[in-house]
This record gives structure tokens, sequence and C-alpha cells, in this order.
């Protein structure tokens, strides 16, 4: 029996055409996990579902019968619930507080009847929470719970998911998609939506493919592997990640006790070489590139054999430090001007006359730049917030390498894009180490790690508890996901 | 690689900022109707009142100068993301600058004490700015709060001091002093009260639009503006050109009154500024925070305000309905700043 279905769903954003035609359909108690890359239209067709956004052509079907949802309480109201990747919580309530703002319970609102309708609700839906505990001090995997509970608070029959496992460590998401198998068993429709495969293939009954706005597949799970999804997303065959080629390490770049396992030695990053880090979100990572970038002083850094803990950001991109951070429109672009502008952001990029600005030498520059790092956008007087994520980090990949750096920090240098803009970061970091270029690689996506690493480090509780050799095996993983939830036996390298 | 023609894209900026006119005026139509009053003599009277002649076009240009430095002042540390509503507070100071000058300088040729009274103006008000830069910078103070209470430590030190110790000679009334005539500038057009200041005000907007739109230093300020994170991961000072924007507004603001005192009054006194440093947020922000934007929305002020006295004098309606325009002009540029600062937000 079909819960919902799209029939012919077209949503058009000027001339741009973000959905074409997608009919899709979840059954009763079935998985559907949605795939495709970044800006396939995943997300627009789920708002679409959760009554966010107006198709401009098509019908959408609820039970059988034709319902437009005018906005999200008429989707809630019908039964659709929705997990944002943005938790919308409040940190400083409890559980129960956040709940009874989602679905208030009937009568007064005293922290009993809350508590009350919260118990219920966890027992309805078989999540075990405590709902006096503060929202903030609960780690992102139960927060998450919270946002799953309050989307099936006004008795869901369809849980959207956008990118559930983004935030999360990987024991946590194993224990999310036991949540999930319980409560598709339980009777309620998922919707996953991620651009994950190995996520899809675990818990999905059925596998959408979006590519460019148009359903590109639809199949049972047994009819498809990783190999066809992946073709289908890309639309091309993906060629397996080539091995790290030899690079004798060269002289020490960086220098510095918090990047050793045991301190006060010092954890070198040498020249030729990448080291990745790993570890759940909020272990320190942060801190750790903003000491190094020199966002934070002191700390007993070592560029080039130079003390360099007092050095300003300036000075350290002077010595030949590159940037990537983790989150490009917070830390690295100026989104309402132009990708002109963000492409010589960083200080002594502006082509200059004495204090003037050169404009003929910046659009040379700009437009030489865009064209070495395939960065698409209408025009380089495009404000670079209305180009994708994908040339945004290209944007920034582009400006941060054309200085060729001797050390490059990157943080999370993937996250939100596409396999394809992916694909391309990594061998930006490919030819960067090929090039005698030294790296310090913070990451949360294991397979990054072990793919691009020369060694790795892992971040638990603000240090770095132990260091690893990648390695491809099922059981390195294993070892990389066990060391990062602080699980003991944190070994030396040999 | 084609950039949409200049032409275009000023057209598609200004397109808001004439709309809101258009409603404002709109309001104001209503406003005077609903009144009694009959609106097409009214808005005649306020059209010939602000440019039916040339001494209403010369009043017109007179009350545009002020909010002219005001509103660049305004622009310029907007622009770099700093909240400066001590524009007032800053024009007083820049006031009092030009009037201790000229009591040091009272013997010194026009030649050189106007132009050192304009240095001063720049010198005081900068100054008057940098208590609220520096506790931005050095202690986190939010400089919407410093430069609001520094506006009324500016207005209160001036009544204080045109009560006492500057009071005029004749201890008459509560003003200072006039300014000897070497510290006053030259009047444009006899029988006008129009002056040279008008001149300094578009040399300050050129030199302005320079500075933010041609240099490396402008450049930077936009950056920290936009994206302050970004801009200090990209290598640029972030406190240093802070400080630079708090400094150079409240330079352009105290020139402002500098240039009005020496230009207009020539006397100091706590009823010295209708509160045009307050405007000057209306009139950066209509401007687009260009400094030819903020000359049109200036002069449009500026015509408002010189009309306002015609429509009364001549079609009988009350000044009143001039506050309302300008009022509904402030509420859909506000409308819009919102705006789009949540679509900023959310793409």
């Amino acid at each position: 029996m079909v819960l919902l279905e799209t029939r012919h769903i077209t949503k058009r954003y000027g001339g741009f055409t973000a959905l074409e035609a997608v009919s899709l359909s979840v059954r009763e108690g079935a998985a559907l996990a949605l795939l495709g890359e970044n800006g396939a239209g995943k997300s627009t067709l789920m708002k679409v579902c959760y009554g966010l956004l107006r198709p401009d052509a098509g019908d959408l079907i609820w039970r059988g019968r034709p319902a437009g949802f005018s906005d999200p309480a008429a989707a809630r109201r019908a039964g659709v619930g929705m997990v944002h990747q943005h938790f919308t919580l409040v940190p400083a309530m409890t559980v129960a507080e956040n709940l009874a703002l989602a679905s208030p319970p009937p009568g007064r609102l005293t922290p009993r009847a809350m508590e009350s309708a919260a118990r219920a609700l966890m027992d309805r839906v078989g999540l075990a929470l405590d709902p006096a505990a503060r929202v903030g001090n609960l780690p992102v995997g139960l927060q998450q719970r919270v946002e799953i509970l309050k989307a099936l608070s006004a008795s869901a029959r369809l849980l959207i998911l956008d990118e559930p496992t983004a935030v999360l460590a990987p024991a946590e998401v194993a224990d999310l998609f036991a949540v999930l198998a319980r409560l598709r068993d339980a009777g309620t429709s998922i919707i996953l939506i991620t651009h994950k495969l190995p996520e899809a293939l675990a818990l999905a009954d059925d596998v959408a493919v979006l590519r460019r706005g148009r359903v590109v597949l639809s199949a049972p799970r047994g009819e498809v592997d990783a190999d066809s999804l992946a073709r289908a997303m890309v639309g091309r065959s993906l060629s397996a990640p080539a091995p790290l080629g030899a690079v004798a390490p060269g002289e020490p770049l960086l220098e510095t006790p918090l990047l050793s396992p045991s301190p006060p030695a010092a954890g070198i990053v040498r020249a030729g070489e990448v080291v990745g880090v790993a570890g759940v979100e909020g272990n320190g990572q942060n801190e750790l590139v903003e000491t190094m970038v020199g966002l934070r002083r002191g700390g007993g850094v070592r560029l080039g054999g130079e003390e360099a803990g007092q050095w300003s950001v300036a000075r350290r991109i002077r010595w030949g430090l590159a940037h990537i951070p983790e989150d490009r429109h917070a830390s690295a672009l100026a989104l309402t001007m132009t990708v002109r502008e963000n492409l010589s952001l960083t200080t002594g990029d502006l082509p200059a006359r004495g204090a003037f600005v050169d404009r003929s030498a910046e659009r040379r520059r700009a437009a030489a730049l865009m064209e070495e790092y395939d960065v698409r956008a209408p025009s380089m007087e495009t404000p670079v917030g209305s180009v994708s994520g994908g040339n945004q980090q290209k944007a920034v990949v582009a400006r941060e390498m054309s200085r060729h750096p001797r050390l490059l920090v990157a943080a999370n240098p993937t996250r939100g894009l596409d396999v394809t803009a992916t694909e391309f970061v990594h061998n930006a970091i490919r030819a960067h180490r090929a090039a005698g270029g030294g790296a310090l690689l913070v990451s949360s996506e294991l397979d990054e790690l072990l793919t691009l690493s020369d060694r790795i480090l892992v971040m638990y509780h603000g240090r770095v508890a132990a260091e690893m050799a990648p390695g491809k095996s099922a059981s390195d993983r294993d070892r990389l996901g066990r060391l990062m939830t602080g699980a003991p036996g944190s070994e030396r390298p040999s | 690689m084609t950039s949409s023609p200049p032409f275009r894209r000023a057209a598609r900026t200004a397109l808001l900022p004439l709309g809101s006119l258009a409603g404002a005026l709109a309001a104001g139509a209503l406003v005077i109707a609903a009144t009694g009053g009959q609106v097409g003599p009214a808005f005649a009277a306020l059209l010939g009142g602000a440019f039916g002649s040339s001494y209403a076009l010369s009043e017109t240009l007179l009350r545009a100068i002020p909010l002219a430095f005001t509103g660049l002042a305004v622009a310029v540390a907007f622009r770099a993301g700093v909240w400066n509503i001590g524009a007032e507070g800053q024009l007083l100071a820049g006031a009092l600058g030009v009037t201790a000058l000229a009591q040091i300088g009272a013997g010194w040729p026009a030649a050189i004490l106007a132009p050192a009274c304009l240095f001063a103006a720049f010198a005081a008000g900068a100054g008057w700015a940098a208590l609220a830069a520096f506790l931005r910078i050095r202690r986190n103070v939010p400089e919407v709060i410093a430069t609001i209470m520094l506006n009324f430590l500016a207005l209160n030190l001036v009544a204080a001091l045109v009560h006492g110790p500057l009071m005029e000679r004749a201890r008459t009334y509560p003003q200072t002093q006039e300014l000897p005539a070497a510290a006053t500038l030259a009047r444009l057009i006899p029988h006008t009260r129009l002056h040279a200041g008008l001149f300094v005000a578009v040399a300050v907007a050129v030199l302005v639009g320079v500075w933010l739109f041609r240099t490396v230093g402008g450049f930077q300020l936009r950056v920290v503006g936009q994206n302050p994170r970004a801009a200090a991961a990209a290598g640029i000072p972030v406190p240093r050109v802070i400080a630079t924007a708090f400094l150079v507004s409240g330079g352009l603001a105290g020139v402002g009154g500098g240039v009005e005192l020496m230009g207009v009054t020539h006397v100091l006194s706590d009823t010295f500024s209708p509160g045009w440093g307050y405007t000057a947020i209306a009139v950066a922000l209509l401007g687009e925070l260009h400094p030819a934007g903020v000359l049109l929305a200036a002069l449009l002020f500026g015509a408002l305000d010189a009309g306002a006295g015609a429509m009364e004098a001549q079609a009988g309606v009350s000044h009143v309905v001039v506050q309302v325009v300008q009022g509904v002009i402030i509420f859909t540029v506000a409308i819009r700043a919102a705006l789009s600062a949540r679509t900023a937000r959310e793409t």
C-alpha cells in the first residue's frame, strides 16, 4: 500500500529546473533511500513533500488522495515528520520541554505533565531518553533522537531524515540505523536522504536516485548494488582512488606537541606528507586548526623550524600556510561579494599598485584561477553566495592552492560536496603532496582519511589520543572507529 | 565572462529606493487627504518649496549638506559591519572641535584657519568615535550601545559648555560666541545661505567612493563587514580595519557638524542638530551604503525638509506630513534591510 506518491512533480527557479516530472512513491512500513549528489534536487523534493515549497506542476498523493500541503503544519497534521540536517532544539531546555514545544500536551504545561507526555511518546516509539536531561548536555547522537521524537510526536506515519549521519560518529550511526529499522518494522515509513551509498544499502527497502532534478533510477533494494547506484548518481563510472604515490618525506614543516600522542615530544608534519586527523566532531579539532593557522595564538607551534606560536595569520600565510576551513560560509567566503573578490580575499593576493587595486590584473587573475580550478559561475562578477556549494569550495581551493603553499591545513574540505567535487578536492590535495607540500587533513570521513593520509592521528577529548597507519581493510576502519570513540588500546606507531 | 552592463545593475539597485519613495509619498498623500487637505496643491507647494526657485533649490542643497556627511559616516561604518549609531554625538564633537580651534586660532588668516577647522572637526569626531572603538575592540562592548550613550554624553557636554564656560560674551543666549569670519565658509550665491561646504561634501563623497571600491584598504573594510571570520582567516587585520572604520566614520560625522557650524549657524548651541546623526542612518540605507546613493538620499531628505515649510505656509498642510513621509521611507528601508539579512541567512 502506497503512503506517499509524487506524480510528475516539477519545480523551476527562473530558468533553472530543480525538479523535472519526478514520480516516486513510498510504501507503508518501508524505507526509501533517496540518493543523489548535491544539487540533484533531493532537498527540493523533500521540501515539497513537507509543505515548505509548492511545486509548479504535478501532484502529491497522500494515502490515495491528492494533498498539496500548504505549510509544514499541514504536513505534520497529516502525519509527515521531518528531521532536518541542522537541529532545531533549544539547548537550555530539557528533553521533555523540547518535545512539548513541538506538540504541547493537553492541559497545563507543568514539568510533570510534560515529562509524562514525553515518557508516553518514548514508550510508543520505543526510544528511551531521560526526559529531565538538558538537551545541551546530551551527545549529538542523543540530540538527534530528540529530533526524531519531535518529528514522531504528532503520530507521524512518515519520517523524513535529511542527511542524518553527517554529524554522527560511526558508533552513533549504527545506533541510529537500529532505531530506524525498528521504527520501520513497527509500521512507520521512512525517507532517508543521503549521498552515502553504504547507508542507503544498509537500511532501504527501495532506492531512488536523483540526478539534475530527474529520477534516473528507482528500484527495490535487491536489484541494485553500490556500483550501479554510484553510476546512476554521477552519470559515469567512478575510478577507484589511486593509491598515494611514494614521496620521500622532506624537512619538517610543522612541529607541535599538540599533534603528538605523547607530549611534550613534538608531532611533526613533513614536506610531502599528509597527516590525517580523525575524530568525532567537537573533540578539539576546531581548536587545533585555529591554533595551527593563527586564529588562536600560542601553544608551541613551530613552522619551518621557527617558533611561530605568536605569529599572526598574515605572517603564517606569508610563510606558506594555506587554510581550507571546515565551514566555508562562516570562515572562508564573503557571500555577498563577487567570485572575483573572493578569489583575492587573502591578504597579499589582491593585485595592487600602491594602495590602489589593480582591477585589470585582478580580473586576469580571477579568470585564470576559474579556468584552472574549474570554478563554474555565470560570471566572475556573480556573488559567490549564489553559485553552488561545490563551486564555492573550488573557489576556496583555488585561492588557497594558487599560492603554492608549503603547508595546507584542511578541515573537512569535502563536507557537503558531491562525488565529483569531492574527487576534485582530493586530487588537489594529492597534487599538493606530490609537489612536495605538507598537509594536515582534519576530517570526520573515514574513507577520506584512509585514502589520503600517510599517517592518521585520532583526537579524543581535546588531545591526540592515538596514531595509526592507514589501511584499507575492514579491521582498519573498525579500529579507527573504536579509537574515535575513546576506546582503550590506543597504540603507538611501530 | 561577461558582466552585466553597469547601467542595468545601477537601475536594479535604484529600483527599491525609488519604490520606497513612491510608497512614502503615497502614504503622505493619504494622510493629507484623511486630514482634509488637498493633495495636489500640498504636493505642488512641497515641490515648489524644494525646487521651485533658485532660493528653494539653495535651501534644499543646504539642508542636504549635513545629511550627506553623516550619511557617508554611517555608510562607511555599516560597510565595515560597525553599527555606529553615534553620528549625532560625533557631529557635535566635530562642532566643538571647530569652536575650540577657532578660539585658539582667532587671529589666523582664513586660508589657514578654515581648513584647519575642518581638520579639527574631523579629529574631534574621530576622537569621539575612538571611545566606542576602544570599548568594542578591547572590551567587546557592543558599539550600538556605546555610541548611543556617547550621543547623550556629547549633547549634554555641549549644553553644559554653552550654558557655562563657552557661553557668548554678551551672556544672553546659551550659545557660543560667533565664529571669527576667517573660520566661516564662503557663501556661494548672494541672498542665499548656500555655502562652500557643498563642494566639500561632494569631494568627500568621491574620496570615500575611491577608498571603498578602488583601494586595498577599502576592499579589506568591505570583507570585514561581510564576514569578519573569513577576513581574520585570510590574514586581514580585523581589529585595525574596524578601528579605521570607526575613526573615519566619526571623523566624517564630525566634519558634518563642523561644516554646518562654519557655513550656517556660526554659533554652537544645544539645539544645534535636529537629529542629523539619526536621520543619517536612513540616508545611508536608502543610498544603499554607496557614496553616490548617499548624496542622492541626502538631497531627497533635504528637499523634503526645505519643502515642508512652503507646504505648511501655502497649502495649510502641516509640515508633520513630511515627517510621515520620512518615517515611511525609514520603515520600508528597515524592512528591506531585515528581509535581505534573512535571505542572506537562508542561502
